[in-house]
């Protein structure tokens, strides 16, 4: 700012041409700026005798923030005892402001939370308005219930609504494949500004707008909640939908004042908390995962651990492990699972910790030589998680056949027994069956000649099912009720295998060519392939199919974009309540039967009116213009125009017939 | 159904036809030439030669006489039984569509916009019993100022329908020679327009996977078919319920995605319903001309490729669904057999 007055001083004397000692040197300046210190509230008050072991304790925790400037930790003294208050001054500003944002409601002990302020904030916090304002209280409005469109008669009745887009239609059907094609429930252009997001219970559709997303849901498509965040363009909602996270990229983003990712709550509606967005770099989404039943979500902090946030208290638990590469949470427990990379000299850690609001237990570790990176794949039960290990490749064992080893966590048996198998050749897809002991690998050296192995977990060990050999195949697709399985070719030529893990037997195979995305229904009775304008510009559109792979349904859309089945909340009976209801299906099928043939009945007569009122109309069109021809003859032979049947055209055909009427037979007399 | 399968060609085909009996069957290439066969068997009868591509033919009613638009600007008139060239007119540039009047009295010619040159719908008297000089020009269409894909005669030659590049049908006067409408209804070109039985109502089809029905009198949308794949063409049974539709991705956007044989499907829509009945597979390229024979008992086909298929329809075909009834009969249910052919 000073350079910037000395400049506009000297032009004013331009004239003069006389330098001035301004001109050679910058003026000294005096840092005055206060970014580079942080006030942290609420430490322990200690006396004189104590002051020099809390300054070490707190230096040595806040300097994982950055360097401290020596004797940067000041505690000033209010009498014999410290205030309760400490300054740190930092070698640079951004180690403030991330000491700001790591600490602030760092719990130092059981009384203590930190609660941390940049000392710039000072004077905006000086300036707060004290006197009381008068809220306005907003009338009371009953809130839409979000399970609402669980109780409408087809939803009772198990049948399943999708949402397509295409073109600028966004278009929510429900599946009434009984009947020969789905019926539009509503269609409306213009819905959303790029795509739709159905989250994870199915209660919330999402739309993306300019401003930020509104949620739609309820039994009429009501706006459920507008939640303004600028330029939005992801969305990730927690396990039980009680939360959201959104990003929206935002250049040059202030540290202090976060706007890329913002976790909401959906129900009030509010903005719980801000981050920043890490490097593109270091950029994945989501960004943060969430624990079992929505109580934590975390990420990695490179260099530093993982930050884990308590979502109901936003309270802040970091766990410290500066090398960690991967981590995972349990879908049914709190466990977090998180992976340390070999180095030269140590190995690879897998470690299950248990996370609670009072800290982080080990429950168990597992070390693995050479092991750089992993893929962790969790049971959707929890019941086990399954660790593919990367291994170095220069360690390798050469002419030998490349295979991948895999670490297996029984996670809901004591001790959390662990065992190691290997499958050969690199693995191109892994998949669980949910709520299931199966699971499938695809993997293989060329992309025409892949396998697909099914394992299931057993007692005591791992074993093989089936191996299908030399496939074109790379994805894996189960059926959200397991047992069946979609096995598919994406963003290539298409190839479908539809396969029954029961008998080990495949139903079909089928082709959709270059399809892009499956999706099963919910119930597990359809699946849908697509093939979306977003990838593929030719043939775009999606076809449905039954289990078994006997298609029901093709549609072809110009610039198709997007299907996806809209999703149902967990289930609430356990496996076993499904199970009985399961053995005892027999006794519920007659009604349910008789209820759903009086039911087609009636949609197909409706179904027949429809088509006869069609084609009466067509017919009357048809009519009236053919009346209107035949009025317009005389027209016509004037113009000289041949009738269908013209006169031109009728000529006399002569032929002549000659016919035996009769043949006599006269004997002449003979002459005598 | 066994299609007769008529391989003459070796370059696209623009556009068959069949003349007002439906005996026979006029096939347009861009091999610079006009191929003629019976119906009936798929037996070849002769040739006509141009010196250009051949964009577009037309016959007059009484079967003598043959027109051709080319690529070489040239409106050739060809005696039918003969193979003889009568004559030719030559036009600023290339030649895109004509057709006769009703009554062959006329025939209207249109060139494409290149070479700074503006498309344009011209009229033409024929006069066929002029030996020295059968064409003489009339008056011309004001220009769209965009290429038109296709003309044709409106209903008692009271107007010309043009099939824009823009995507929209521009219809013009012929008494008052101005344009009177504008249908916009396209995202993308429409490729051809394609009348029913008596030019009761048309049908335009239109690259962006969208066909519509209208009336063509009021210009009433009356039904919207949406395929999902580019039409080019579409032929509509005088007799059945049914519109069929030819097309797909176009030749070279085929070199830089992956189709299959399924991409050129002909496929058969339900008129009234609006949906889809069933296919034929048989092209390996995008199917350029489809065309019904006036009895409706036969149709034709043909493609990028070459190749001319020539279906005649089972006898099952015509116990599939109900004929059309075009006399205005109250009583729908009673409606078998008692159109008028």
């Amino acid at each position: 700012m000073v350079n910037n007055n000395n400049f506009i001083f000297e032009s004013d004397e331009e004239e003069d041409d006389i330098p001035t000692l301004e001109e050679f040197e910058d003026p000294v300046q005096l840092d005055t700026s206060l970014d580079r210190y942080v006030m942290i509230d609420n430490v322990p008050k200690v006396g004189t005798d104590k002051l020099e072991k809390l300054k070490t304790v707190i230096f040595n925790r806040i300097s994982v923030c950055g360097e401290i400037v020596p004797n940067g930790v000041t505690l000033p003294m209010n009498g014999t005892q410290t205030a309760g208050v400490a300054f740190v001054e930092f070698t640079k500003k951004q180690s403030a402001v991330e000491c700001k944002n790591q600490f602030n409601g760092f719990k130092f002990d059981s009384n203590h939370f930190f609660k941390v302020n940049l000392l710039d904030d000072y004077k905006k916090y000086k300036n707060f308005n004290e006197t009381f304002q008068e809220m306005t209280i907003e009338p009371f409005r009953e809130k839409i219930s979000a399970h609402d469109w669980l109780k409408d008669k087809r939803s009772l009745k198990c049948y399943d609504q999708f949402v397509a887009r295409y073109g600028d239609f966004t278009d929510i059907c429900w599946n009434e494949m009984h009947l020969g094609k789905p019926a539009v429930e509503k269609s409306t252009t213009g819905m959303t500004s790029t795509y739709v997001h159905w989250s994870n219970s199915g209660n919330y559709l999402v739309t993306f707008h300019l401003d930020g997303i509104a949620l739609y849901g309820g039994s009429d498509w009501e706006s459920m909640g507008l939640f303004e965040h600028k330029g939005v363009q992801l969305v990730d909602f927690s396990p039980d939908d009680n939360y959201m996270i959104t990003f929206a990229p935002f250049p040059n983003e202030n540290p202090k004042d976060p706007k890329s990712i913002c976790v909401w709550d959906i129900r009030s509606g509010k903005k719980l908390k801000m981050f920043p967005s890490p490097p593109k770099e270091h950029f994945h989404w989501p960004a943060f995962t969430w624990s079992a039943k929505d109580q934590f979500f975390a990420k990695i902090q490179p260099g530093k651990g993982i930050s884990i946030y308590e979502a109901s208290t936003l309270a802040l638990t970091p766990l410290v492990a500066p090398e960690v590469k991967e981590f995972s949470w349990s879908p049914s427990d709190p466990y977090i699972v998180y992976f340390v990379p070999a180095t030269e000299k140590l190995p690879g850690k897998v470690t299950i910790a248990q996370v609670s609001p009072q800290g982080i237990k080990t429950l168990t570790e597992k070390n693995i030589w050479d092991a750089i990176d992993v893929r962790m794949h969790w049971q959707n039960d929890g019941d086990y998680i399954c660790v593919k290990v990367n291994k170095d490749e220069k360690k390798k064992k050469k002419n030998v056949t490349p295979s991948t080893s895999f670490e297996l966590f029984r996670t809901h048996e004591p001790n959390f027994p662990c065992e190691n198998f290997e499958v050969n050749f690199p693995i191109r897809a892994f998949a669980w069956e949910p709520r299931g002991k199966k699971f499938c690998i695809i993997h293989g050296e060329h992309k025409v000649n892949m396998h697909v192995s099914f394992y299931e977990v057993g007692k005591n060990k791992v074993k093989l099912l089936t191996r299908l050999e030399n496939r074109k195949l790379n994805a894996i697709f189960w059926s959200p009720r397991g047992t069946h399985v979609v096995l598919a070719n994406l963003n290539d030529t298409g190839e479908l295998e539809f396969f029954n893990t029961q008998d080990l037997e495949t139903f079909s195979t089928q082709t959709h060519l270059s399809c892009t995305g499956v999706d099963w229904n919910p119930s597990g009775r359809y699946v849908t392939t697509f093939v979306s304008h977003w990838k593929v510009t030719t043939d775009t559109g999606y076809n449905i199919w039954t289990f078994n792979g006997d298609m029901v349904y093709t549609l072809l859309k110009d610039r198709f974009y997007q299907f996806s089945w809209r999703p149902r909340p967990k289930y609430l009976l356990t496996t076993k309540e499904m199970n009985i209801i399961k053995s005892n299906y027999k006794k519920y099928q007659e009604k349910f039967d008789a209820v759903d043939l009086k039911e087609t009945t009636k949609k197909v007569e409706e179904e027949e009116e429809r088509l006869q009122a069609l084609m009466d109309e067509f017919l009357g069109y048809l009519q009236r213009g053919e009346q209107e021809y035949q009025s317009q003859a005389a027209k016509r032979q004037q113009m000289g125009c041949f009738e269908d049947i013209d006169k031109n055209d009728e000529y006399e055909a002569i032929e002549t017939v000659e016919e035996i009427i009769d043949i006599q037979t006269t004997i002449l007399p003979s002459k005598k | 159904m066994r299609p007769i399968s008529l391989r003459l060609h070796d370059r696209p085909i623009t556009q068959v036809l069949f003349n007002r009996e439906g005996d026979l069957c006029f096939v347009a290439s861009k091999d610079n030439s006009v191929s003629l066969w019976y119906t009936s068997d798929g037996q070849r009868i002769g040739t006509y030669r141009c010196n250009g591509v051949v964009f577009a033919i037309d016959v007059s009613q009484d079967s003598k006489y043959l027109v051709t638009a080319s690529g070489d600007a040239h409106l050739r008139v060809f005696n039918v039984k003969e193979g003889r060239e009568l004559e030719k007119v030559p036009f600023d540039v290339v030649c895109r569509s004509v057709e006769f009047a009703q009554g062959d009295k006329q025939v209207l010619v249109v060139n494409d916009q290149i070479m700074g040159v503006q498309a344009c719908i011209h009229i033409l008297d024929f006069e066929p019993e002029n030996v020295a000089k059968k064409f003489n020009f009339a008056y011309k269409l004001p220009t769209p100022g965009c290429k038109i894909l296709q003309a044709t005669w409106g209903p008692l030659n009271k107007t010309i329908l043009a099939a824009c590049e823009d995507g929209a049908i521009r219809i013009y006067d012929t008494e008052k020679k101005t344009l009177i409408n504008t249908i916009i209804e396209h995202t993308k070109p429409v490729q051809r327009i394609e009348w029913t039985k008596h030019k009761i109502m048309f049908v335009s089809c239109s690259k962006d996977g969208i066909a519509k029905l209208y009336d063509s009198k009021t210009f009433k949308i009356l039904k919207t078919f949406d395929t999902g794949r580019p039409i080019n063409t579409a032929g509509i049974s005088p007799i059945k319920p049914h519109i069929l539709f030819g097309g797909g991705q176009s030749a070279e956007s085929v070199t830089t995605s992956r189709v299959d044989s399924s991409q050129f499907k002909v496929r058969f829509y339900h008129i009234a319903y609006g949906d889809e009945i069933g296919g034929l597979i048989g092209h390996i390229g995008p199917v350029h001309s489809v065309t019904f024979t006036p009895d409706g008992k036969t149709f034709a086909t043909g493609g990028e490729e070459g190749l001319v298929q020539i279906n005649h329809f089972d006898d099952s075909y015509f116990n599939f669904d109900d004929d059309l009834v075009y006399a205005p009969t109250h009583n729908i249910s009673n409606n078998n057999n008692n159109h008028q052919e």
